[in-house]
C-alpha cells in the first residue's frame, strides 16, 4: 500500500513539476515574444483578430455579392447564429491547429543560447500550445462577450461537450505537430509544401467560412475526411443544439485525436534523441 | 564549471513568478487581521486549494445532490398530402418534396415559438400553484425547481427550460424533447405538447380554410343578388317601355323607315319619266304620282321624328339604356360564375391543404434519469476553470508587460 502511495506521490511530484516547467517556457516564449512587437504581449491577440476579422469580412462580403446586394448577414447559418459567432467558433478551433502546426515545422527551438537539462521539444511544443490557446480564448471570449452584450442572446447549451470537443482538438494539434516537427526535419521542401497545404487545404475544408448542412449532400465526403471540420462542427453544435450536423461524428474526431496523439508520442518517444540533436545544435 | 543544470533566469523568474498572478488582493491579507487569521486565510486561498474546493463543490452538486432529471424525446413532421394528379409518383418526386420540407420546416419554427409561449403555459398549468406544487424543490437540492409565490415571468421562464423544439432543417421534422424530476412529468409534458401541436397545426389550418370558404360563400350569394337585380331592372324596363326589345323595334322602325324610303324612291323615278313621257306637268298622270311622292315624303318624315324625337317614342335613348341594362345582366352572369368557380376551388383546395401532424416517435415513459445533465454541468465547471485560467493568465501576463 505504501509503494502504491509513495508511487502516487513521486507521479504527482513529476507531473507538477513539469507543469512548471512547461508554464514557464511559455512565460519565456511569452516574454520574448512581447518584446519583438511593438504592442507587447497583446500582439498574439491583435494577430489572430486581424486575420479572423478578415475572414468574417470575406464570408460576409461574398454573401452580400451573392444575395445580388440585399443580404448582409450569413445565409442559412443566421438561423442558427450571429455571423461573427460563427466565425470566432471555428476559428477558436481552427486556429490554435495552424499555429501548432506551422511553430512545430518551423522547429522546436527556444531561441536562446542557455540550455536547460529538463526541456523537452515536447515541453516547448506543449508550451507553444499554451499561449497559443490562452491568445485565442482570450480572443473568442472577447468577441462572444462582445456579441452577446449587443444581442443579447446567450446560449451554452452543452458546454461539457465544447470542453471536450476543445481538449480533443488541443490534443490532435499536438499528436499533428510532433508529426510534422519529424517531417519537417528530413526535408526543407516538405516543409514548405506542408506549410501551403495547411494554410491552404485545411482552411478551405475546416468549416471556417461554411457549416456542413449548407454543402449539398454529394459534396460532403470532400470535406468530412478533415477531423478539424468535424470539431468545428462540434463546437458549433455545442453552442447551439439545434445546429444541424449531418455527416459530423464526435467518435470520428475522438479517434482521430486518440490515434494522432498515441502515434505521436510513440514517434517521439522512439526518435527523440534525433530530435534533440537537430534541436540543440 | 558551470552549472549547467541552473534553469536560465528568466526562466527561473518564470517559474517564480507563476503563483504571483494567483494571489489574493493586498486588502485582504491586510495588517488589521490577526497572525492567525491571515495565516489561516493564506492557507486557504492558495489557487490549488481554491480551484480544488471548487471542483470538489461541483462535483458534489452534480453527482450527488442534484435531482434527477428525466427526459421524454418525441419526432413529428407536419405533411400536407400529396396532389391527386399523381405527380410524386415520377422521377421528379425528390425536387417536389423539397417545398414539402420547407413547409414542414416554417411549421415547425412557428411550432417552436408557439409551443413556448405564455398562452400554451397556461393552457397547460392554468393554476400557477400547482405547476410550483408539481415543480418544487426537494431535499437535499434546493436549488433546483419553482420556488413557492414565484412570479408569473419567473413561471414562464421554468416552463421554458422544461421543453426543446428544434426544427431540423434537412427532413423537415421537428424533435421534440420534454424534461422533468419524474418520468411522468417528462412524458406528460410530451404527450400535451404533442396535443397541443396537432391542435395548433389543425386549428390554424382549419380556421383558414374556413374563412376562405366563408368568403367565396359570400361572394356567390352576392353575385346572385347582383344578378337578380340587374335582371329586375331590365325586366321594369321592357314592362315601362311596352315592348320585348327595343333594339329589336328600332330595327324593325328603321327597315319599315327604309321600305319607305325605296319606295319614294321608285316613286320619284316613275315620276320623272311620266314628266318626260307627258308634256303638261299638271297632267292627272303626273299629278297623281308626284302627290304620292310628296305623300310619302311626309310619312317618312313623321316616322323618323316619332321614332327618336322625346315626344315620340325615343327609341335612339331607350336602346343606350336598354343596352346598359343587358350589359349589367351579362356583366352580373360572368360575375356569378367565376364566384361560383372560386368557390368551388377553395372547397376543394381546403380539403388539399390540410395539413398533418405525423408521430414519427413517439415519446416514451423514461426508464432511467437522463445523467447528461450532471457531466453537462460537471465539465462546464471545469471549463470555467480552464477558460479562467487560459483568458485570467493571458490578460494578467500582457497588462503586467505593458
Amino acid at each position: 500500500m505504501n509503494e502504491v502511495v509513495n508511487l502516487f506521490k513521486r507521479f504527482v511530484t513529476a507531473m507538477s513539476r513539469q507543469i512548471s516547467t512547461i508554464l514557464a517556457i511559455a512565460a519565456y516564449e511569452n516574454d520574448r515574444r512581447s518584446t519583438t512587437s511593438s504592442v507587447g504581449a497583446w500582439e498574439s491577440l491583435i494577430s489572430p483578430l486581424q486575420i479572423m476579422l478578415f475572414f468574417i469580412g470575406i464570408r460576409v462580403g461574398f454573401r452580400f455579392l451573392m444575395s445580388g446586394g440585399s443580404n448582409l448577414a450569413g445565409g442559412t447559418t443566421d438561423l442558427y447564429f450571429n455571423i461573427v459567432i460563427f466565425m470566432a467558433a471555428g476559428f477558436t478551433i481552427y486556429f490554435p491547429f495552424r499555429q501548432l502546426a506551422i511553430q512545430a515545422l518551423s522547429g522546436l527551438k527556444l531561441r536562446s543560447p542557455l540550455y536547460y537539462r529538463r526541456i523537452e521539444p515536447l515541453d516547448i511544443l506543449l508550451a507553444l500550445s499554451i499561449n497559443n490557446i490562452r491568445a485565442l480564448l482570450t480572443l473568442t471570449l472577447g468577441l462572444m462577450g462582445l456579441i452577446w452584450a449587443l444581442t443579447w442572446e446567450f446560449r451554452m447549451d452543452s458546454p461539457g461537450l465544447a470542453l471536450c470537443i476543445y481538449l480533443l482538438t488541443v490534443f490532435m494539434a499536438i499528436g499533428f505537430g510532433i508529426c510534422l516537427v519529424f517531417l519537417g526535419k528530413y526535408n526543407k521542401f516538405i516543409t514548405r509544401l506542408i506549410k501551403r497545404i495547411i494554410n491552404r487545404i485545411l482552411i478551405f475544408t475546416s468549416g471556417l467560412f461554411f457549416a456542413t448542412f449548407e454543402l449539398p449532400e454529394y459534396t460532403r465526403p470532400f470535406v468530412t475526411w478533415n477531423p478539424v471540420l468535424h470539431a468545428v462542427e462540434l463546437f458549433r453544435y455545442s453552442l447551439n443544439n439545434e445546429y444541424p450536423i449531418p455527416d459530423i461524428s464526435l467518435s470520428y474526431l475522438t479517434w482521430c485525436s486518440l490515434i494522432l496523439m498515441g502515434f505521436s508520442l510513440i514517434l517521439y518517444r522512439t526518435n527523440e534523441s534525433s530530435l534533440l540533436e537537430a534541436v540543440d545544435d | 564549471m558551470p552549472d549547467s543544470n541552473q534553469p536560465s533566469s528568466s526562466l527561473s523568474a518564470g517559474l517564480n513568478k507563476l503563483p504571483s498572478s494567483f494571489r489574493l488582493p493586498d486588502f485582504l491579507v491586510a495588517d488589521q487581521l490577526p497572525p492567525l487569521w491571515r495565516e489561516r486565510l493564506a492557507r486557504v486561498a492558495r489557487p490549488r486549494v481554491l480551484i480544488s474546493t471548487f471542483l470538489a463543490t461541483s462535483a458534489f452538486y452534480c453527482f450527488v445532490i442534484g435531482r434527477d432529471r428525466y427526459t421524454a424525446v418525441s419526432e413529428f413532421v407536419i405533411q400536407q398530402p400529396a396532389p391527386l394528379d399523381g405527380t410524386s409518383a415520377s422521377v421528379l418526386a425528390g425536387a417536389a418534396a423539397a417545398p414539402q420540407v420547407l413547409t414542414s420546416l416554417v411549421d415547425g419554427q412557428y411550432l417552436q415559438v408557439y409551443l413556448a409561449s405564455s398562452d400554451i403555459k397556461t393552457r397547460l398549468f392554468p393554476d400557477g400553484k400547482k405547476l410550483e406544487l408539481a415543480y418544487r424543490p426537494r431535499l437535499p437540492d434546493l436549488w433546483t425547481g419553482l420556488s413557492a409565490n414565484s412570479s408569473a415571468p419567473a413561471q414562464l421562464d421554468f416552463y421554458r427550460k422544461q421543453l426543446s423544439v428544434a426544427p431540423q432543417p434537412m427532413s423537415g421534422s421537428v424533435i421534440l424533447t420534454t424534461s422533468g424530476f419524474t418520468p411522468k412529468q417528462a412524458f406528460d409534458l410530451n404527450s400535451a405538447l404533442l396535443k397541443e401541436s396537432r391542435r395548433f397545426v389543425n386549428e390554424v389550418n382549419q380556421s383558414i380554410n374556413a374563412e376562405q370558404n366563408k368568403f367565396a360563400r359570400k361572394e356567390v350569394q352576392l353575385a346572385e343578388l347582383n344578378l337578380k337585380a340587374a335582371s329586375r331592372k331590365l325586366e321594369l324596363f321592357r314592362k315601362t317601355n311596352g315592348n320585348l326589345s327595343v333594339e329589336s323595334e328600332q330595327a324593325a322602325t328603321s327597315s319599315f323607315i327604309s321600305g319607305l324610303e325605296s319606295q319614294l324612291v321608285e316613286l320619284k323615278v316613275e315620276e320623272a319619266a311620266l314628266r318626260r313621257q307627258y308634256r303638261d306637268p299638271n297632267a292627272p298622270e303626273v299629278s297623281f304620282v308626284a302627290d304620292q311622292v310628296k305623300e310619302l315624303k311626309v310619312q317618312i318624315r313623321q316616322e323618323r321624328e316619332r321614332s327618336v324625337s322625346k315626344n315620340g317614342r325615343d327609341l335612339n335613348t331607350l336602346v343606350l339604356e336598354e343596352a346598359g341594362l343587358i350589359s349589367d345582366v351579362e356583366f352580373a352572369t360572368a360575375t356569378l360564375q367565376s364566384a361560383r368557380l372560386a368557390s368551388d376551388n377553395s372547397r376543394r383546395d381546403s380539403q388539399r391543404q390540410l395539413k398533418y401532424v405525423v408521430v414519427l416517435s413517439q415519446a416514451e415513459l423514461p426508464a432511467a434519469p437522463d445523467p447528461n445533465w450532471r457531466w453537462q454541468a460537471f465539465l462546464a465547471s471545469v471549463g470555467i476553470i480552464v477558460v479562467g485560467w487560459g483568458v485570467g493568465g493571458f490578460i494578467l501576463n500582457a497588462m503586467r508587460k505593458s
